[in-house]
């Protein structure tokens, strides 16, 4: 639904008319242009980025929905390192980043975005278990919510950047998750079935 | 230092409403409808109904999400911040700059707020609750601080007539401590708020979950509200509302004082002080410095309505010094200032729920449920170790694909990313807000030493949660526990995240009503002892907090205070 579309839609729900400012309240979105091809990265090293490629992808591949890369989740993360993030919040992922991404090398004699897809799969779920490992040992302990988030490991930082992104995403919030952006009185109890994916926004 | 270039009689009007919010709002309404030629001076910019620009965005419309970059929260709106909910692309523009407007804290005090018309009925949580005899007698029966000069019975015919404009929906249940109102129909409560309901009615003798009681049309009369529109289940309500569903000044209160012709709204009209008749000793108006121009302007009137918040309205009473009252207008009982208040909350419990895996819902619903107070009520419910009580604020929902983050026991990948674009499981969870007590040592004082943008003084605040609210928070944390376990949640956590003054943003106090001119600032109409022709009826004029959302009250108080100043002008009594 385009937001000419949500208007005709709202003046028949609503049974008013539509006033100039409501015109003005949903026309005046101002769209983030999807990423150009050739994206350069602003603050990751192009390396590290090729890297943040890789891994995305290989979380969140293209199957008959689409994948990070083809809705900008790489982009998007590195927009949001570069201008949206507290320094420290910041140096802890890319660090983290480096650190594994050299412990990688040193152990595949490879970079991570040239192995293949099987070994790029593995290797990612052996960061994955052990950093929800880690989480969980500290949700154990008795720690307040800040020293949580700061203690929690970088993989979970950036991996919640990258689900985040992706189903924020345009393309994904629209037309892979349910997207209804006038919904009308709320249901509190309907089949599943009849919406069938989890609600878009 | 004061001029008018105008001649008198253009600066001139029946009364003169400071402030646009909830409370300025009402008062405008009320005025303008009976006739006086009402001016309402708001501090901020003009924000007509409607124009409200992100009201249409999706998240995928902000480069970078709906962020704010850390070095602009950082050097514009640190204290606005500490919400962890009001500074965002979409939602900036209605919360001050910190760095504009300052204030100073001797301990924590957050100070949420925004300038410009409408003031924070655009952002408000639109949770409307009655008081009843148990808050308006409760200092008395306990022996605090000073008994509320009015009771449920003078409130009651106010609460339904502003029930009705503004338009409340809800559920009525009966409860004496927490009245019925005049109630437009309830929201739904979804599956597994429905199964928390049967098994508390099961489980717990006088424990009660309903659908909150919220301002929003979920069945508009156009005789009454006009143009608004039905709730539409958005959830952007704090970026105004485009249909008008929710109630604010903007959408409800201001056009209705604007239809009768009366009114004059003047935005970026920073009031300075109160001008007193030192021979009637009464008010003859207000000076004003023009926020765009800083030109300062004086306007007069036979009677001002201080509605520019609990601690804005006590600022200009404070800035008011006479020969008489050095400390300001309204300061002879010692008791300006002191008795802020505020609900203290992010405390409670959460869980998973098993079960109604194959049910969903459909809307956003911009509301939760509600477990009215269940403490201190009578002599069954009497708590050896805290006095007053508190309510419940929860809702249930079924989880997303954050949950895909470390909750979900799948390796990452096709499958993983698949499983994510399901809901997730059912999980429920709520919040107590407890009712503060009056403390005299909780308080706030002018500071010549920091200015404003505009070279005013600015506020210090010095105010603490004390014994009996920490004592409270304890078993708001364990009786939510409870009434999860009973119902057979699953993972059960309860939670204390800690509660400064401010946070729950409904700060009030600071100039009570009460009895006695010796021990109070306001009288039982809400003018001030000193001046009565100066009323004051927006949350600094509480005199108990109670636990309810508080706005209703403040709504409700503003009629019938501007009912009563009518009537007495009529009779040439002010």
């Amino acid at each position: 639904m385009d937001r000419r579309a949500i208007l005709k839609y709202t003046a028949y729900v609503t049974g008013y008319a539509i006033t100039a400012p409501l015109t003005s309240a949903f026309l005046s979105g101002c769209k983030a242009e999807p990423a150009a091809p050739d994206y350069m990265p602003s603050f990751l090293s192009e390396d590290t980025y090729l890297n943040l490629k890789a891994v995305v992808d290989t979380m969140l591949p293209k199957t008959d929905t689409p994948g990070a890369l083809e809705v900008g989740v790489p982009e998007f993360i590195d927009l949001v390192l570069d201008k949206y993030t507290e320094e420290e919040d910041r140096q802890k992922m890319v660090d983290g980043f480096q650190s594994w991404l050299s412990s990688i090398q040193d152990s595949e004699r490879k970079p991570y975005h040239s192995l293949s897809a099987e070994d790029q799969l593995r290797l990612l779920n052996v960061l994955d278990k052990e950093s929800i490992a880690t989480a969980e040992s500290l949700e154990e302990q008795d720690l307040d919510k800040d020293e949580l988030e700061e203690k929690q490991p970088w993989w979970l930082d950036l991996k919640s950047l990258a689900i985040n992104s992706y189903f924020a995403s345009e393309k994904v919030g629209t037309e892979v998750l349910a997207y209804d952006p006038i919904p009308g009185p709320y249901q509190g109890c309907i089949p599943l079935s009849d919406v069938g994916k989890a609600w878009s926004l | 230092m004061f001029f008018n270039s105008q001649g008198k009689a253009e600066v001139t009007y029946d009364a003169i409403v400071v402030g646009s919010g909830i409370s300025g709002g009402w008062a405008a309404k009320e005025l303008s409808q009976k006739g006086l030629k009402t001016l309402v001076l708001e501090r901020g910019r003009n924000v007509r109904h409607g124009e409200y620009p992100t009201a249409g965005d999706d998240p995928w419309d902000y480069e970078g999400g709906d962020r704010v970059p850390p070095e602009e929260v950082a050097e514009h709106y640190p204290k606005q911040d500490r919400t962890g909910y009001t500074v965002r692309k979409s939602r900036k523009h209605f919360f001050v700059k910190d760095s504009e407007h300052p204030y100073s804290e001797v301990k924590r005090f957050d100070w949420i707020r925004g300038y410009h018309t409408g003031g924070r009925s655009l952002m408000w949580g639109r949770q409307s609750y009655r008081l009843s005899d148990l808050d308006f007698a409760a200092n008395e029966r306990d022996g605090i601080a000073v008994d509320w000069p009015i009771r449920y019975a003078d409130m009651a015919p106010w609460y339904n007539y502003v029930e009705t404009f503004a338009g409340i929906s809800g559920q009525a249940e009966g409860l004496a401590h927490l009245p019925d109102g005049n109630f437009l129909p309830p929201m739904e409560l979804n599956c597994v708020e429905k199964e928390l309901k049967k098994s508390m009615a099961t489980n717990f003798d006088g424990r009660l979950l309903t659908i909150g009681r919220t301002a929003h049309l979920t069945e508009p009369n156009p005789a009454i509200h006009g143009t608004r529109g039905k709730c539409q289940s958005r959830n952007r309500c704090m970026r105004g509302c485009p249909f008008g569903a929710y109630f604010s000044s903007n959408a409800s209160t201001l056009p209705a004082a604007e239809a009768t012709g009366n009114m004059t709204l003047r935005p970026h009209s920073v009031v300075h002080s109160i001008i007193m008749d030192k021979e009637t000793g009464k008010a003859k108006g207000v000076r004003v410095i023009d926020g765009e121009t800083g030109e300062q302007h004086e306007f007069f009137a036979k009677i001002v309505f201080l509605c520019a918040s609990a601690l804005g309205s006590t600022f200009i009473l404070m800035n008011s010094q006479t020969e008489d009252m050095p400390e300001g207008l309204g300061s002879s009982s010692g008791q300006l200032g002191r008795n802020l208040m505020d609900h203290h909350f992010k405390v409670g419990a959460r869980g998973r729920y098993e079960g109604f895996e194959d049910m969903y819902y459909k809307g956003r619903r911009p509301n939760g449920f509600y477990i009215p107070r269940f403490r201190n009520i009578d002599d069954a419910s009497k708590r050896k170790d805290y006095i007053r009580g508190f309510g419940y604020q929860g809702g249930a929902s079924r989880t997303n694909w954050m949950r895909g983050v470390k909750e979900l026991e799948m390796t990452v990948g096709a499958d993983f990313k698949d499983a994510l674009v399901q809901p997730g499981p059912w999980q429920l969870g709520m919040n107590g807000f407890g009712e503060c007590l009056p403390y005299e040592d909780n308080r706030v004082y002018l500071n010549h030493d920091v200015k404003d943008i505009h070279g005013l003084p600015t506020l210090t605040m010095d105010a603490e949660f004390k014994g009996n609210e920490m004592a409270m928070r304890k078993d708001m944390a364990a009786s939510a526990a409870e009434m999860l376990e009973a119902a057979g949640f699953k993972d059960i956590e309860t939670y204390d995240d800690g509660s400064y003054p401010g946070l729950g943003i409904h700060e009030m106090g600071t100039a009570r009503m009460g009895r006695d001119p010796k021990t109070s600032v306001l009288n039982k109409w809400n003018q001030v002892w000193e001046a009565p022709n100066v009323f004051v009826t927006d949350g600094a004029a509480m005199t108990s907090a109670a636990c309810q959302n508080p706005s209703l009250t403040y709504m409700a108080l503003t009629a019938r205070a501007a009912d009563y100043a009518v009537s007495e002008l009529k009779k040439m009594n002010l």
